[in-house]
């Protein structure tokens, strides 16, 4: 095992008197890849500032290359060869993929002072093509997709030189199906010997891409997970700090009256897809992205055209292409993108929960603030929405307590169906096993759930029926008993059913 | 106390005194008994105004329009009050006038999705243009006694459009902070996506805000032509759009759901004071609007460090 790279010796770090970092030891090898997990708040994007200069330590050593080094800012830690890419890219989007990638480089000018465009070109084109993208190195990066942008990026570390590239959740950004070209790229490095260190909150891709992982939990080490099958399970019980059999509570329930069916609805990006669901049961949704998933959710709530089919609600039609009409009937949707879709960061918690139900609360014409006010209480309360008070802007709660805000804002119409549409993303894996003890909680209350999801083992630990969907349409149906994860996957990636081939 | 203290209202509020005590210092023409009533008669007919355009600021729009909607319904208003219709059949045509173009522009910006800036640059030049032809560029003026003795007259000692522009302002006030109505407006400023995912129809919300800017502007209008006597189709209202958008912004009323009337009515109060103040110096006509200017810009100034502050310490 060759040694590593970068190495950090008991790291310390105190902001205003809070200690965040209780002494973090952490190594990354050539040609490896680290995963750094833990929940929002456990100190790992204060371990990697620490570690490329934006950040100085109160106690403790980093070692590159077995040399104690101290970075006075990241300009100094990228010269030696530690680059960084955060979530937000950095990135000038009115200039060419070139540009950005040698923009603060001081070698691409002739004696004139004059930019030499042509090498300049040349090497960005070397660079891009080495990394097997297909790039025009003269585009303006606002015209790339959300993947080029990241593959900019990658470039720009890989032209510094980069041995250690710590990469800040990749693939919060990117759509589902290009995740995978990403983890070509990073394999690729890897293969090339540039230690990798990869930060996520999803397992699926720790699972998948990383030869080990660090776990850290309130500023501490919890331990190193050497990658391989089935060993995602210790390292989240690890992060959250105990038992994994906790973390999916599913309780056995009887099923009441069908409160969901949907006949032969077609639609955008949806094809004759049929389903029910009955009071009391969760139903997970499973397809990869562009499965239709997302496009059935909208159409059942009228968010999106329907241009066939049936949608009914304990029995009564619902009327097609009306969210007021779907509202009305008992359905609620708590939509994927909660910052675009699902809460108004700028106002209030009380404004946010009360947003889609502001008719129970009006009293000839007028609001009824007290009503409101007891009302969100109780919803704070039942929730356990973590905040200073109900006036607290919802932009400033953490993605978990936001995520519970759109619950609430729900729940508050007394929905009969709840349709959850990836629930869970961008929340750390403590808030995730709040929700899905939520959905079990709301589930034995009576309420029917459809849980859409892109990840296998939610749709598994929270569903007592499994749907999957490819290419707008159902591929598969199981009861969640015993069905193993390839199972899902294979229905997932069924190329339009069976049938054409048979 | 410290959070009043913060807001951009109590700071703009504070400013505009500390901008009139200079004033009343520096000439001797400013505090005096006429000049306070004038002064409150100046800022009437705006007043009115900036509580619509305020709104359509807070749902992310802005209306530059709004000078040749005062124009158009001032000259159709006054021009039936001349034809001896009831004054108040004729505020009513003219405040319904006011709410079909700000009906045009809503649909415009919504349906065929214009933005905001540029259809109101584009519809104040054509409501302009369509009201030069229709008069042929004549006056509407020597309105009838019995419809200029009533906006000119006075309660209290100020004007009465002044106080009509307070009732205005109390009712919108609480329509926009303790009715359903007024809570969509704010959502849809902030985030018309999210208010469509809830069940709010974001576009009805949008064009309503301009409608209902639209029967301010109206209203207005007649109050105009009843204080100054005289509608000119060409120029009335000409740096209308700019002036009432400024008092908005100056207010802290802000494109994003933030800010409120009352902060819009302060700013606009601000911005009188300073006109009325500037020519009671005496200080040369070349120099009132770079002097406006700068004062309003120390407002937005204020306006924005404030927010910066806010944002901080939360």
């Amino acid at each position: 095992m060759s040694e590593p790279v970068l190495q950090t010796k008991g790291i310390e770090k105190s902001f205003f008197g809070v200690q965040v970092l209780k002494g973090i030891d952490f190594e990354v090898r050539r040609g490896e890849i680290m995963g750094l997990v833990g929940e929002n708040g456990a100190g790992k994007s204060t371990l990697m500032k620490i570690i490329t200069g934006l950040y100085t330590n109160d106690g403790g050593t980093i070692l590159f290359e077995g040399n104690p080094v101290v970075f006075p800012d990241p300009s100094k830690a990228r010269d030696v060869g530690i680059s960084i890419i955060h979530q937000e890219f950095n990135l000038f989007s009115q200039l060419s993929v070139a540009e950005n990638i040698f923009l603060d480089r001081k070698d691409y000018r002739n004696r004139y002072g004059i930019v030499d465009w042509k090498k300049m070109y040349g090497d960005a084109e070397r660079i891009l093509r080495e990394l097997g993208a297909d790039l025009d190195v003269r585009t303006l990066v606002r015209q790339l997709s959300v993947r080029e942008q990241q593959l900019v990026e990658i470039a720009k570390a890989v032209s510094a030189n980069a041995k250690v590239l710590i990469m800040d959740e990749p693939s919060a950004a990117l759509p589902d199906n290009e995740v995978q070209k990403m983890f070509h790229v990073v394999r690729m490095l890897k293969d090339r010997g540039v230690a990798i260190v990869y930060i996520s909150h999803r397992m699926k891709e720790i699972e998948e891409i990383c030869d080990r992982v660090s776990v850290l939990r309130d500023g501490r080490n919890e331990g190193v997970v050497e990658m391989s099958k089935g060993k995602v399970d210790d390292v989240i019980s690890m992060m959250i700090g105990r038992e994994i059999s906790d973390y999916y509570p599913h309780s056995r329930r009887s099923f009441g009256q069908v409160v969901l069916r949907v006949e032969g609805v077609s639609g955008q990006g949806l094809e004759e897809t049929s389903l029910e669901i009955k009071s009391g049961e969760v139903v997970g949704l499973y397809g990869l992205a562009g499965s239709g998933t997302t496009d059935f959710a909208e159409i059942v709530m009228g968010l999106s055209r329907r241009s066939a089919g049936k949608v009914f609600y304990k029995e009564a039609e619902v009327k097609r292409d009306s969210i007021k009409a779907a509202m009305s009937a008992g359905i609620a949707y708590v939509p994927p993108d909660r910052r675009k879709e699902g809460i108004i960061v700028m106002m209030d918690i009380t404004q946010n929960t009360v947003m889609a139900n502001l008719r129970a609360y009006e009293k000839a014409g007028v609001l009824q603030n007290k009503k409101i006010y007891e009302k969100v209480e109780e919803h704070v309360e039942n929730l356990q929405i973590k905040c200073a008070g109900q006036s607290q802007q919802v932009l400033r709660l953490s993605g978990g307590n936001q995520q519970k805000v759109v619950l609430a804002k729900w729940l508050d119409r007394n929905p009969g169906l709840l349709i959850l549409n990836e629930p869970t993303r961008g929340v750390d894996v403590g808030a995730k096993s709040e929700i899905y003890r939520m959905i079990d909680k709301l589930a034995n209350e009576g309420l029917g759930i459809l849980m859409i999801s892109s990840e296998v083992p939610e749709v598994l630990g929270v569903s007592d029926r499994v749907v999957v969907m490819c290419r707008g349409r159902v591929t598969g149906e199981y009861v969640n008993e015993g069905i193993g994860q390839d199972v899902l996957l294979k229905a997932a990636s069924s190329n339009a059913g069976g049938e054409e081939n048979e | 106390m410290n959070k009043i203290l913060k807001r951009q209202e109590t700071l703009i509020a504070i400013f505009s005194l500390l901008v009139f005590a200079v004033f009343s210092v520096c000439s001797d023409n400013f505090f005096t008994a006429t000049n306070i009533r004038l002064l409150f008669q100046q800022y009437a007919v705006n007043g009115i105004c900036v509580l619509g355009v305020g709104i359509v600021v807070i749902l992310g729009g802005i209306d530059l329009s709004a000078g040749s909607i005062l124009a158009i319904s001032g000259a159709l208003g006054g021009t039936l009050v001349k034809m001896g219709v009831p004054t108040i059949l004729s505020i009513l045509a003219s405040v319904l006038t006011g709410m079909f173009l700000g009906l045009v522009n809503g649909t415009i910006i919504t349906k065929l999705h214009v933005p905001a800036i540029i259809a109101t640059i584009a519809t104040n030049y054509v409501f302009r243009g369509i009201l030069v032809i229709i008069t042929g560029g004549f006056w509407v003026n020597n309105f009838p006694k019995s419809f200029t003795s009533m906006v000119t007259g006075r309660f209290l000692g100020l004007s009465n459009v002044f106080w009509m522009a307070m009732v205005f302002l109390a009712v919108l006030t609480f329509v926009l902070h303790y009715t359903n109505f007024g809570r969509k407006i704010y959502a849809v400023g902030t985030s018309a996506e999210t208010a469509e995912k809830c069940g709010i129809n974001a576009d009805r919300i949008y064009i309503l805000g301009f409608v209902i800017c639209g029967a301010m502007i109206g209203y207005a209008a007649m109050m105009y032509a009843g204080l100054y006597g005289a509608i000119s189709t060409s120029g009335t209202g000409a740096s209308l759009g700019t002036t009432v958008l400024a008092a908005a912004l100056a207010g802290g009323i802000n494109f994003n759901g933030r800010g409120t009337l009352i902060g819009g009515t302060i700013g606009m109060f601000l911005i009188t004071i300073i006109n009325n103040g500037l020519i009671q110096m005496r200080v040369s006509e070349y120099w009132i609007n770079a002097v406006t200017g700068a004062i309003i810009l120390l407002a937005l100034i204020l306006n924005a460090m404030n927010a910066k502050n806010a944002g901080r310490d939360m």
